[in-house]
């Protein structure tokens, strides 16, 4: 999203200097009678680049209800969807992800427990990643499917019924479906459930530790150490 | 538009063949007096800059109807400006021909090659009349705004004629996708653009030649490039808000569709009621996302089956607050967050949250009462048939007054005039394909034959104001009836 937004504003100022330009060449050709009369569209132009900012803040704030509607309702601790969409989008970032990717990252991250809303009632502190497997598919599965209802990318619904799948299957071998935003949104989820209650960088360092050691099978150990860095890296919850 | 896929009418062949005829015939006589060089250098950038401009337009705006209206105007218009009439007949020949059209193609490609030529070659010939270009040789700028305004002006004209005839004669009452036609709507951008030509062709002119022509564009090939991102942006939005709506209706399977419908239903009441494009908009989304605050009423209570406790009863009623607090954040909501936290109330003020009373309640929330009852007894659910359309408004009538604004009532009535309401089509896309998951999804639960949630909890409001006890209650009557 940073990147995009860095993008139109590169736009923006290209678009400015060009019409100054533009300008100052019809006032030179045609005099003074130029400066209003051909200032008026380039103004109107620029119009555009602030309804299209309105529009993208609108946006922002609308997929942010949607994050939390999981702990509106009760199912997650507050403000889960979003640590799990930031912590997965700073993984993201660490591997190397495109800026299509980190948002379609984003996106799923945002929406991973939308699932659970199917539950009657919540699981306890809404850890899923402590649920037994079955239920975890059950619940990615449910979200995947409501979520190819909305008319978000379609890879979105797939990245969230691959949450629940480790990254090696029993016989040991990996899934060459599984969807790399899968794996690193399934790290990041089990890391706000069996951290974000305390907070400490000596929490954090421990949390991180427990996921290195079942990195055999459940969770892709280049995520894990990409965590590591980012959470490691910040100063722990000021 | 399948018709006209599949075959041209005869009348419509006789028109194109007429109109191409007519282009030519102005065209060719002329052509050989189009002799200096630079008059052809001109045609060749034009006709470039004209098929580029066709084809970011095209990548920018696929399948959305309605983008801006592309660079192509100013284009033409300077070249109207620049070149002589038969000249500016060519600019748009390459574009058009080269561009992909749905079969039959040839026919198609001609046509909107003759139909912008000719517009081009009458704007010229307009622009030459009144003296332009040898106004724009001294850039005399306050007078060269006459001819050039004039000659846009025919150009509009002239184009949005041949279009009206083809329309008549290929597909009556039919649309198709044209730009012309946001000139019309919009005169603003269409003045915009045309001062663009008029800019282009003014720079080309001077020492740096087709060089700041060229820049001239450059703007404006940028704005409608953000235009395009905004509306990609727009459905981006359109795809979160149905999330949430999705996210509602796992949990309250029983309104499946609903919440789309109410939202459908209000805009028809807003067109009844003359409200503008901004605020319908606006009231889309409140109908839409009217129940979202059901997401903090626990799925136990929406789905039980029996009557609900004094308890239950108290987090059933905090619906629309929570509704109102979770889209709180959304800025552009503004007066469709009243809508949705004033949804219950009534007009004699025995509603909730807040027990306001005719006009105290905002106008979206008096609209989405009245369509949310409305689809709530004309759908068909798990445990009852839909009642008909004519039924329900009777039933709306009756309760205009004690629960619902008259005036919206009325409105709703009035719109159904127009528009035959289909409650099945109006559920998610491809409803039916659609695996069954917010119904397939619920939990085993013990469910006796009874009303649903919504029926519950009203009927218990009633029960409770009347002051009864905790606990058994008699069968609650469908809310829409207290």
């Amino acid at each position: 999203m940073l990147g995009a937004s860095r993008g139109v504003a590169v736009v923006r100022v290209v678009h400015a200097v060009v019409a100054v330009v533009c300008v100052g060449l019809a006032v030179r050709e045609a005099g003074w009678w130029a400066l209003p009369l051909f200032s008026l569209p380039l103004l109107l132009s620029q119009l555009s680049f602030r309804r299209y900012r309105a529009i993208r803040a609108t946006r922002g704030q609308t997929v942010a209800s949607l994050a939390r509607s999981t702990e509106v309702a009760g199912y997650t601790l507050p403000g889960h969807a979003r640590r799990v969409a930031d912590l997965a989008s700073g993984i993201g970032r660490e591997l190397g992800l495109g800026a299509k990717e980190l948002e379609l990252l984003e996106c799923a991250a945002l929406m991973h427990d939308i699932g659970q809303l199917s539950l009657v009632d919540p699981v306890p502190g809404g850890a899923t990643a402590l649920l037994p497997l079955p239920e975890q598919r059950r619940i990615g599965r449910l979200g995947s499917e409501v979520i190819r209802q909305t008319g978000v990318p379609p890879e979105v619904a797939e990245i969230v019924a691959a949450i629940p799948e480790p990254y090696r299957r029993e016989d040991g071998s990996r899934d060459p479906g599984l969807p790399r935003a899968a794996a690193i949104i399934r790290v990041a989820n089990a890391f706000d459930d069996l951290g974000c209650d305390g907070g400490g960088r000596e929490q954090h360092e421990e949390v991180v530790e427990q996921l290195r050691r079942n990195t055999a099978r459940e969770y892709e150990p280049h995520a894990v150490e990409a965590l590591a860095r980012v959470c490691l890296r910040e100063p722990a919850d000021p | 538009m399948e018709q006209r896929r599949r075959a041209l009418p005869t009348v419509a062949r006789a028109y194109v063949a007429l109109v191409l005829a007519a282009a030519l015939g102005c065209v060719l006589p002329a052509l050989p007096q189009v002799r200096t060089a630079e008059a052809w250098s001109r045609v060749a950038v034009l006709a470039l800059l004209f098929l580029g401009c066709d084809i970011t337009a095209r990548n920018a705006g696929e399948g959305e109807e309605g983008v801006a209206p592309a660079a192509h105007f100013p284009v033409l218009l300077a070249g109207v400006v620049l070149l002589p009439p038969a000249a500016a007949a060519l600019v748009a020949l390459p574009g058009t021909l080269l561009a992909p059209a749905a079969p039959p193609r040839a026919v198609r490609r001609c046509w909107n090659a003759a139909q912008l030529g000719l517009s081009a070659f009458v704007a010229s010939c307009v622009f030459r009349a009144l003296d332009g270009h040898r106004l724009l040789m001294g850039v005399r700028l306050p007078a060269l705004l006459l001819p050039a305004g004039v000659a846009a002006l025919a150009f509009c004209l002239v184009n949005g004629a041949l279009m009206a005839g083809i329309l008549a004669a290929a597909e009556p009452g039919g649309r198709r996708r044209h730009w012309y036609r946001s000139l019309l709507h919009s005169p603003l951008p269409a003045f915009g653009h045309g001062l663009v030509g008029l800019m282009m062709a003014v720079l080309w002119e001077g020492p740096y030649g087709a060089f700041a022509g060229v820049l001239a564009l450059l703007p404006l090939g940028v704005s409608s490039w953000m235009a395009a991102q905004s509306q990609r942006e727009r459905a981006a939005h359109q795809a979160t808000v149905r999330a949430l709506v999705q996210a509602v209706e796992i949990k309250d399977g029983y309104t499946r569709g609903h919440s789309e419908r109410v939202g459908h239903a209000a805009v028809l009441m807003a067109g009844e009621l003359g409200m503008g494009t901004e605020r319908v908009a606006s009231l889309r989304v409140a109908g839409t996302l009217h129940d979202v605050g059901k997401l903090g009423v626990p799925t136990r209570l929406l789905r039980k089956s029996g009557p609900l406790t004094d308890e239950e009863y108290r987090q059933v009623v905090l619906h629309p607050e929570y509704g109102h607090e979770l889209v709180r954040g959304i800025g552009f909501l503004g007066e469709a967050r009243a809508g949705i936290l004033h949804h219950h109330e009534r007009m004699d003020g025995r509603g909730y949250p807040h027990g306001l009373a005719g006009a105290e309640i905002p106008e979206f929330a008096r609209v989405i009462a009245v369509a949310d009852a409305f689809d709530s007894m004309t759908s068909t659910r798990s445990y009852r048939r839909g009642r008909p359309v004519a039924e329900a408004l009777a039933e709306l009538e009756r309760c205009a007054g004690s629960q619902f604004d008259p005036a919206m009532v009325t409105a709703l009535v009035r719109a159904l005039e127009r528009t035959r309401w289909q409650p099945t089509l109006l559920g998610h896309d491809g409803d039916e394909q659609a695996p069954e998951v917010p119904l397939g999804a619920r939990e085993p639960l013990p469910r006796v034959p009874a009303p649903a949630a919504g029926a519950a909890f009203s009927g218990v409001r009633g029960a409770g104001r009347a002051g009864g006890g905790a606990g058994g209650r008699t069968p609650p009557a469908p809310w829409w009836r207290r």
